[in-house]
């Protein structure tokens, strides 16, 4: 279990004010990941059920960020000592392979992935094993398609919303992605990942992986929206 | 603003929480020091024999104190990258504009190819724009800054000094603490004629498309004197949170 450190959700909040009041006096980047998840009905209403930041950044981010500071890589293995990343196919990969790209916005670049690909943006699962900072790709992934146990996966790039915030400051982008269920059946979503593609899908890698704390059972006919915030907090 | 130990204490308890949450988070040390050779150094290879005869052993100056000067540009590249935005246009840079402003004042867009740029930080033995950076200017600093304030040109003639190679990251793992550290380093010399007062150091970044961009600029308490036929080195090291085990 991660963040034992973390007493509640309150407890949770209090801290994250606390880093973001420092960051900005100190000029120390941060990036805040936030995860929310609705499940939605026949009628298309909405329904929060989570709503929190995430507790599941992996060894991916953290090697990209401090990479990011110094643009050095080290080692040839993923692992303590060197900074190599982890491909969702289980590869390793060099950091300075999370690269800047043209447009990260489109689809199946950067966290964004087009309708039915499940490569790359955001996927979901029915693992249910705890978070890990050595996670790098979904534990049991639902397919895509209409049999069973399947979600039909919508297409990200238009589902973004990104801005400044000036009574922050921040900068956001948000991230999502409905999966519908028509199946037939119920399922219960239990996990979400956050995938990060670089130049093309041989350099794709997992960012976030959350388990929810209580399975999200969606029946045959419903969907579920997973939205990913990530919000640079500026001076 | 924080004098330096307040700004070491509000460090500390700023890595604590994020080793609490398990964010990314790195804080930077600057280090100066300055030595004045028997014989002036040349080439790389005089100035490895000198470091490693133990001339900076005992430095006739030694200046260490954290940085505190990650400018926009270093943010908006976090942006872009961690975050997964595009820039937003090349018309405005200040808040709410994800781009960045290079050294010419030239608005950029996206970056490219930072896959390549491994070596970013290491200009070559001549000053070509980018790696470490020193100057004599003291205006305080800016998360705006895009430029260093005077910067020192290459060079033996008056006010100039020799930029020597940016030597390779040193990136190393402490299994201990799960930390990891970079230094990043670059020497320099004095051949001119007088005394000449580094007040600034920065950390420039190449990209492609001749992209030098300010990432980092600090001013130094005090000018540092370096005087003619005196050898200066600028360590800029940053250390991680510790890694969640």
């Amino acid at each position: 279990m991660r963040h034992t450190g973390v007493r509640s959700i309150e407890h949770e909040n209090r801290l994250y004010d606390r880093l973001r009041e420092l960051s900005r006096q100190l000029k120390i980047p941060l990036i805040e990941p936030l995860l929310r998840v609705s499940k939605i009905d026949r009628d298309g209403k909405r329904e929060l059920v989570i709503d929190r930041h995430c507790r599941s950044y992996t060894r991916n981010m953290y090697n990209v960020y401090f990479y990011q500071l110094n643009l050095k890589e080290l080692g040839s293995t993923y692992a303590d000592g060197s900074n190599r990343c982890k491909h969702r196919n289980g590869s390793s990969l060099d950091v300075g392979n999370f690269a800047y790209k043209n447009n990260v916005e489109a689809g199946n670049f950067g966290y964004i992935s087009g309708p039915g690909v499940l490569g790359h943006g955001i996927v979901i699962g029915t693992g249910t094993t705890a978070e890990s900072f050595d996670d790098y790709v979904i534990e049991t992934v639902i397919a895509h398609g209409v049999g069973g146990g399947q979600m039909e996966y919508a297409d990200m790039v238009a589902a973004q919303n990104e801005g400044w915030v000036g009574g922050g400051p921040y900068y956001f982008h948000e991230m999502e992605r409905v999966m519908s269920n028509n199946s037939g059946g119920s399922i219960t979503v239990n996990e979400s990942v956050l995938y990060w593609c670089g130049l093309n899908s041989n350099y794709v890698f997992c960012v976030l992986r959350d388990k929810f704390g209580a399975g999200v059972a969606v029946a045959d006919g419903e969907s579920i929206a997973v939205n990913y915030e990530l919000r640079q907090t500026y001076p | 603003m924080l004098d330096d130990l307040q700004y070491e204490k509000a460090v500390e308890e700023y890595m604590e929480i994020a080793a609490i949450l398990e964010v990314p988070a790195a804080r930077g040390f600057l280090g100066v020091d300055v030595v004045q050779p028997h014989r002036m150094p040349e080439t790389e290879q005089d100035i490895d024999n000198l470091v490693h005869a133990g001339i900076f052993d005992h430095p006739k100056i030694h200046y260490l104190a954290p940085c505190r000067s990650w400018t926009r540009n270093a943010y908006n590249l976090f942006t872009y990258t961690l975050c997964g935005v595009n820039a937003t246009g090349i018309g405005t840079f200040g808040d709410g504009h994800i781009n960045t402003q290079d050294q010419y004042d030239i608005i950029r867009g996206n970056p490219n190819a930072c896959e390549y740029v491994e070596d970013v930080y290491n200009a070559y033995g001549v000053d070509y724009g980018y790696g470490i950076r020193i100057g004599t200017g003291s205006t305080g600093e800016s998360f705006e800054d895009t430029k260093m304030d005077a910067r020192i040109q290459h060079g033996d003639g008056a006010g100039q000094m020799r930029y020597f190679a940016d030597r390779d990251g040193i990136l190393s793992w402490n299994g201990g603490t799960r930390k990891w550290t970079c230094k990043l380093q670059r020497y320099f010399t004095n051949h001119s004629e007088g005394s000449i007062s580094v007040a600034e150091i920065g950390l420039c970044e190449w990209f492609d498309k001749g992209m030098n961009v300010i990432v980092a600029r600090d001013v130094l308490g005090a000018p540092i004197a370096v005087a003619e036929h005196e050898l200066i080195r600028v360590n800029f090291t940053q250390e991680s949170v510790a890694f969640p085990s």
